[in-house]
């Protein structure tokens, strides 16, 4: 069963994320913040992190330059809410596999996220 | 005592002797300048030459000798304080030591008649007919001194005044035809004829010669002789009314009626001074009638003029009020701009149809230079006559700036040493003359006006700086704002996304495994619903991204930017919003484009912006109004221009009403509809891009269900 890890500080957006794709027969993990996170992707080492730019202790961009240090090379996709031409310039260099704005429409985020898994 | 026959002659002098002193005594009192005080002075001897001659008809024979020298003793004064008082009129410089030696000859003539008086007189001899003086050796010089002086004087009015014109020749006529006749005659009777032997008639030179009195005095009044106000009312009632209080009870006295002349006098010595008040004010209304009035409308426009806030419709009133008030031919105001350093025609008012004036005068200029160091006014009569006597290179520069304002008299307008306009006046109607009067009118109105005019920039400059303040305020907090909002808010829409999404696709799931009829309804209800709100959740975030656009400021970086790469990258964009399949695009470009000056990126979102609309105006003039085979086409035209390159894109969709044209460019106004996305900054970010990050420009054109042609400017690297 393919795994994914979706990182954001709304309980929402975790929340009605993991419920759409777990129909899906995807495993959801959830994490509210940047050490949580970092925390499941050593325990599960899920195959795609839907990741927040903008969060309180930690930002997105953070965790991903924690992860790359470490060698870790996880697939992950960046959620920003604002363009942010230094942020994109700094995730793009880390490696992401794309960079996507807030708001998204749940079936896009599907053909991406479903994109990446099945590869 | 021996009365000689002809007394009566002699004893009416007293007419003369009262009209020479009263003239004396009012220029003095009036104004006491120099020039005044000399006339005034000249007029006093001739008054005691009078009072000498008519003493010496009525006193008995001793006493004649002494009043006999009274009378050459003041009129060798005469000829002496006229000289110097033409000199002075003739604005020539006269020194101390001229001036003593203008006047030894009186007072050799006066001492000589102290200690020789026989030289002058020999002796009185009385005949049937009168007194008659022998005459000594002495008194041939007098006479031609006397001559000499008086014709010296009349010569240089004379030639003075063929040299001047306007106000100032009728001065010098009035001088001369006051002096002219009182000498001729006076000399005549009183000289002339005394040096033939005859002595019978030395009473009647007085009478001529007190006709000067009067007609220096009537030039007084109307021609502003000696500077002097029109007082010459004031001492002719008061003349009257006191003759009257004194001259009743007397008159009443001689008849006997000695305590009713004492009560009479009481009364009348009472009333009179009330009488003469009130009178006086009656008389100077009238005829200070027309100045009165337009300085009660001048002072009351002065104090409206505080009130108004407005630069230009408080110079349009000043310029208005006095035209009207002073009836003049025009007025015109000139306001100093500071950036261009020159003075600007601001607001002018003709009496005349079509006539032109002097656009602006620079700082440097001579009138400027003139004004800038003086507070009073240049009346160009006077600026004419000078520079006719005197050459003054500068002075004949200003009258030439005079003239080419068309002015007649400029009143310069200061604050703190500064010039900060100042109005010419056009000729007055009636073709009078500024007086003096009017000048002091006109400087507290000047006054006025510099206030007037200096609250007004003042309000407008606040006003300006306040709406700057307010606006750059109003960005920084948006701007700040923006930032934190928009994260916020698109959190918000992307969590409502995503509950919308996962219920939707909830219902999606179970309408695939089957729905009972009965629910049929209301999960295509609940599904609707949900789409509605997704696109709310996508057309909110547009209009957060749209606001970061607006406030953020663009990147500076500007380089050689190739224009059809920007149009396919741009296009490129606009395939992931709309069906650019749907259009015919018509290309209309040069091979040898040079290359745009700009940012890539926001170059790419002007064309983008531009293209959408072009779109959205194309797709609502198709689904709005059914035409027969309407292809929505867009144009794209590119020329270079000079330094810059024209671009033109033309569509031929719904076009824009007149009443919407104008508020386009605003920030948060759409005409699209609010079901469409349209977040009301497209234009509003294009033109900010283009016109304040790349110095080019942007116009529209467009006709309701026509079209809309964008023309964009924008410069080309060399």
């Amino acid at each position: 069963m393919a795994k994914l890890l979706i990182v954001d500080d709304e309980s929402d957006v975790r929340e009605f994320a993991r419920s759409f794709f777990k129909k899906r027969g995807i495993e959801v993990f959830l994490a509210s913040g940047g050490q949580q996170a970092l925390d499941l992707i050593a325990k599960e080492r899920p195959d795609l992190v839907l990741l927040d730019v903008r969060m309180e202790e930690m930002t997105g961009v953070d965790v991903l330059k924690y992860l790359r240090k470490a060698n870790d090379q996880t697939k992950v996709i960046m959620v920003t809410g604002v363009e942010e031409e230094e942020t994109f310039k700094e995730a793009n260099s880390l490696g992401v596999i794309s960079y996507i704005h807030k708001p998204l429409i749940l079936e896009e985020l599907e053909k991406v996220v479903l994109a990446q898994i099945n590869k | 005592m021996t009365v000689q026959p002809n007394w009566f002659f002699f004893a009416f002098l007293i007419v003369p002797i009262f009209l020479d002193f009263g003239l004396s005594i009012f220029i003095a009192l009036v104004k006491r300048t120099k020039i005044n005080m000399v006339f005034s002075l000249f007029s006093f001897f001739v008054g005691m030459w009078t009072l000498g001659i008519c003493a010496f008809g009525l006193v008995g024979l001793e006493m004649a000798y002494a009043w006999n020298r009274v009378f050459i003793l003041s009129a060798s004064f005469i000829p002496a304080t006229f000289l110097h008082f033409v000199i002075l009129f003739n604005e020539e410089r006269i020194n101390n030591f001229k001036k003593c030696l203008l006047y030894i000859p009186c007072f050799i003539f006066i001492a000589l008649l102290v200690f020789s008086p026989t030289s002058f007189i020999k002796e009185i001899k009385m005949h049937d007919w009168g007194k008659e003086s022998i005459l000594g050796s002495y008194y041939f010089v007098f006479a031609v001194y006397f001559i000499v002086y008086t014709t010296i004087a009349i010569l240089l009015l004379f030639l003075r005044m063929l040299k001047t014109k306007g106000i100032l020749k009728e001065r010098y006529k009035f001088i001369l035809l006051a002096t002219l006749p009182a000498f001729t005659f006076g000399a005549w009777f009183d000289l002339v004829l005394i040096l033939m032997g005859n002595y019978k008639y030395i009473w009647a030179g007085p009478y001529f010669t007190c006709s000067f009195v009067i007609i220096t005095t009537y030039a007084i009044a109307k021609y502003r002789l000696m500077d002097i106000r029109l007082a010459i009312t004031n001492l002719g009632l008061f003349l009257f009314i006191y003759s009257f209080v004194l001259g009743v009870p007397f008159y009443t006295y001689t008849k006997g009626a000695y305590l009713f002349s004492i009560f009479l006098m009481l009364i009348l010595a009472t009333i009179s001074p009330f009488t003469y008040l009130f009178i006086q004010k009656r008389a100077e209304n009238k005829i200070l009638q027309d100045q009165r009035r337009y300085q009660s409308t001048l002072r009351q426009a002065a104090t409206g003029m505080g009130r108004v806030k407005q630069l230009k419709k408080l110079l349009n009133l000043v310029v208005y009020v006095v035209t009207r008030a002073v009836h003049l031919e025009h007025t015109s105001i000139y306001l100093r701009d500071e950036k261009d350093r020159k003075y600007i025609l601001s607001a002018f008012k003709s009496r005349k149809q079509n006539q032109d004036f002097l656009e602006s005068l620079p700082f440097e200029s001579d009138l400027i230079v003139h004004l800038k160091g003086s507070n009073n006014p240049i009346n160009i009569e006077f600026l004419q006559q000078r520079n006719k006597l005197v050459t003054n290179i500068k002075l004949t520069a200003i009258e030439e700036d005079i003239i080419k304002l068309k002015g007649e008299l400029i009143l310069p307008i200061h604050i703190e040493d500064k010039l900060l306009a100042f109005i010419i006046f056009g000729k007055k109607e009636s073709g009078k003359a500024f007086t003096d009067e009017d000048l002091s009118v006109f400087s507290s109105l000047t006054n006025q006006i510099a206030l007037a005019i200096e609250n007004a920039q003042f309000y407008e400059e606040v006003k300006r700086t306040q709406e700057q303040l307010f606006q750059a305020e109003k960005m920084a907090t948006i701007g700040t704002m923006a930032d934190g909002l928009s994260h916020q808010i698109n959190n918000r829409f992307h969590a409502m996304g995503f509950i919308a999404g996962d219920a939707l696709d909830t219902i999606n799931i179970t309408k695939a495994k089957g729905v009972p009829d009965n629910l049929k309804e209301t999960f295509d209800d609940l599904e609707r619903a949900l789409n509605r709100v997704q696109e709310n959740v996508v057309q909110g975030g547009e209009i957060v991204q749209g606001l970061l656009r607006y406030t953020r400021k663009g990147d500076a970086g500007m380089t050689a930017v190739d224009f059809e790469a920007v149009l396919k990258s741009s296009f490129e964009m606009a395939q992931f919003k709309i069906k650019t399949s749907e259009l015919k695009v018509v290309h209309d470009i040069n091979e040898l484009m040079p290359k745009l000056k700009g940012n890539f990126t926001q170059l790419q979102e002007v064309f983008f912006n531009l293209i959408d609309n072009a779109y959205d105006a194309m797709m609502q003039r198709k689904t709005e109004k059914v035409e027969m085979g309407f292809q929505p086409t867009l144009t794209i035209r590119a020329r270079p221009q000079g330094n810059f390159l024209e671009i033109i894109m033309e569509d031929n969709g719904i076009g824009v009403k007149d009443d919407d044209r104008e508020k386009l460019f605003t920030p948060f106004f759409t005409t699209k509809l609010s079901s469409k996305k349209g977040t009301g900054l497209g234009l509003y970010v294009i033109r900010k891009i283009i016109e304040e990050n790349h110095g080019g420009t942007v116009e529209m054109s467009s006709k309701y269900m026509i079209g809309t042609k964008m023309k964009v400017t924008l410069p080309i690297v060399f």
